[in-house]
């Protein structure tokens, strides 16, 4: 436990604490001999009680004006969990329903059924530490790898605003891929996407993302929110001519994923209650020992440095109310 | 013995000279001063022989009262102007000479009045008095003793005797020829009528400590105590010396002094 101050000249004022060593608080008369009194050990304990209290009282408020905070820490923790990044697919057609229409009120949109399941993934996980990133056209950078449970939950309702416009999903795991980055090598770790189409991915990008792949030792999972009458991930065209990235990108994203030679794992959700049954799965599989830092946020002490210096003010005043005058 | 020299109220003085009040006749043999033949007296004799007159000595007694000016006797202030008068106002009605000395902390006394006669030098004097600074040391009684006069006389010793009576012990002895009388003034307010219940704190007139006593009864009861075993020490310790201690309590009280003398006597 590491203590700080916000503004440590006032601790000068400590120097005030040995004021009630000198004055006690009660108001003396003259006596003509002190000899004639006895030595009272409850009166002792009483005065030096009292000097203490005055004492203790004035270095709270001074403690409370200087700003005694806990500094924030980080505990180290061992749970059972992932590192756990949450790549969103934001584009126009993730607020259509799954039969590829303007939700009416009967059937959500995939993005609110998205919301929902995640929602309720986040909340069956206490021990995971998750992060969360969108894509677009550019890649949305939301919440780094985290364990605070009300960031995570905020961030997931915040994809309740309109979506954007198209899918780059390259850019899109790049991001996710770098924010395992400076993350020690702990637990599982995890991206799972989730997205109701794809996009052709360039050479360029191909390569770069089979080196991160690769060197972050990622699992993947695919949640393939497949809208009625499209194409799906494991279809074969039939059409010979029809098999390319261009026709077929969700074909081709898999069969790239496929090839990264890492734990990858596709689901094709047609309905809510076939993404409710991925979610599950996902959340079966994934429970390995995790270490990792909790971070412990910092503390103000100065409200419990007037709290302490109030009761004893009202003790020293009850006191007072107790002095007699000869 | 001094005690036996000391008698209540006024009265005519055992001893025969040059006074002014007639005593008796005497044969000359007796009191061979030929100026105080009585021709008629010795014509009447019986066996002839010269009578002469003799007279009454005059005599006056010094009245001393030294008072105890250290802090701890401020509270005694209106006590000591009292008694001031009070004892000074019986001597000069009987025509003795008073003379008072204070004894504060330092070594020549500030306050000092000699052989006054006069009321209205001591009415002066008490005025005087009256702003006197109390110091905040004990009194240092070793600097009276040069200001004492040789004759016996009645010394008043007024002071709260609240100090360490080894300072007073090699005092007393060479006050043997006079007739010394304590009078001991405690104010009750620091004994019996303390409050039975509260904080209270003490502060010593000359130490200036200070002592927080949470008061309740029983404690009340064990300062009581205190200051009754301190009066039976300060009695036993006049006592050697010959003398009796009067405890003037809040007042001074002039039938408590005469109470004293009346049972000097019995």
């Amino acid at each position: 436990m590491t203590l700080a101050m916000d503004t440590p000249w006032w601790l000068a004022a400590l120097v005030l604490a040995v004021l009630p060593l000198f004055n006690n608080g009660i108001q003396p008369s003259a006596y003509p001999w002190l000899v004639m009194l006895p030595i009272d050990p409850v009166s002792q304990a009483i005065s030096v009680l009292l000097r203490g209290g005055a004492m203790a009282a004035i270095a709270a408020l001074v403690l409370g004006l200087a700003g005694l905070h806990q500094t924030g820490q980080s505990r180290e923790r061992i749970g059972y969990g992932a590192n756990i990044v949450l790549l969103l697919d934001r584009s126009n057609s993730m607020d259509n329903t799954f039969a590829g229409k303007t939700p009416d009120g009967a059937d959500e949109s995939k993005a609110t059924a998205a919301r929902r399941l995640l929602s309720d993934f986040v909340r069956q996980r206490p021990h995971d530490l998750l992060g969360i990133a969108e894509y677009s056209t550019a890649p949305l950078f939301v919440l780094p790898l985290t364990d605070n449970k009300a960031a995570i939950q905020a961030a997931i309702n915040a994809t309740a605003t309109p979506a954007l416009a198209y899918t780059h999903v390259s850019k899109g795991l790049g991001m996710a891929l770098d924010m395992f980055k400076d993350q020690p090598l702990s637990g599982s770790r995890i991206v799972l996407l989730v997205s109701d189409g794809a996009a052709a991915i360039d050479p360029d990008s191909e390569l770069q993302l089979r080196l991160a792949f690769k060197r972050q030792n990622i699992r993947l999972y695919w949640l393939f929110l497949r809208t009625a009458n499209s194409p799906g991930i494991f279809e074969k065209p039939q059409d010979p001519r029809d098999d390319n990235a261009g026709a077929m990108p969700e074909r081709y994203l898999h069969l790239f994923f496929s090839s990264l030679n890492i734990p990858y794992q596709a689901y094709q959700a047609e309905s809510p209650d076939a993404m409710q049954q991925a979610i599950a799965d996902i959340n079966r599989l994934e429970h390995a020992p995790l270490h990792y830092l909790e971070r412990i946020p910092k503390r103000d002490l100065s409200g419990d440095c007037y709290l302490w210096a109030t009761g004893l003010l009202a003790m020293l005043l009850a006191v007072k109310f107790f002095e007699v005058k000869r | 013995m001094p005690s036996s020299r000391v008698y209540p109220g006024a009265h005519v003085g055992r001893r025969v000279s040059s006074g002014h009040l007639f005593k008796q006749h005497e044969p000359f043999i007796a009191h061979p001063d030929p100026r105080r033949i009585d021709l008629r007296a010795s014509v009447l004799d019986v066996f002839g022989q010269y009578r002469v007159r003799v007279y009454q000595q005059h005599s006056l007694i010094d009245v001393l009262l030294l008072a105890d000016l250290s802090a701890s006797m401020g509270q005694n202030k209106a006590l000591l102007l009292a008694s001031l008068d009070s004892i000074a106002g019986s001597a000069f009605s009987y025509g003795d000479r008073f003379s008072f000395i204070a004894c504060g902390g330092e070594t020549t006394p500030r306050y000092q009045l000699s052989h006054c006669q006069q009321r209205g030098a001591l009415q002066a004097f008490s005025k005087q008095l009256q702003t006197a600074r109390f110091t905040p040391q004990n009194p240092t009684w070793q600097a009276l003793l040069p200001h004492l006069p040789n004759r016996p006389s009645l010394v008043f010793l007024l002071s709260d005797f609240h100090f360490d009576l080894a300072s007073l012990a090699p005092i007393l002895p060479q006050l043997r020829q006079h007739d010394v009388i304590p009078l001991v003034v405690w104010q009750t307010g620091d004994y019996e009528n303390l409050p039975e219940w509260g904080l209270a704190s003490f502060q010593d007139s000359e130490s200036r400590a200070t002592r927080t006593l949470f008061m309740r009864p029983a404690l009340r009861r064990k300062i009581v105590q205190n200051f009754q075993k301190r009066r039976r020490h300060l009695q036993n310790f006049f006592r050697r010396f010959g003398c009796e201690p009067v405890f003037l309590q809040d007042h001074f009280q002039a039938a408590q002094l005469q109470a004293y003398f009346l049972q000097r006597v019995a």
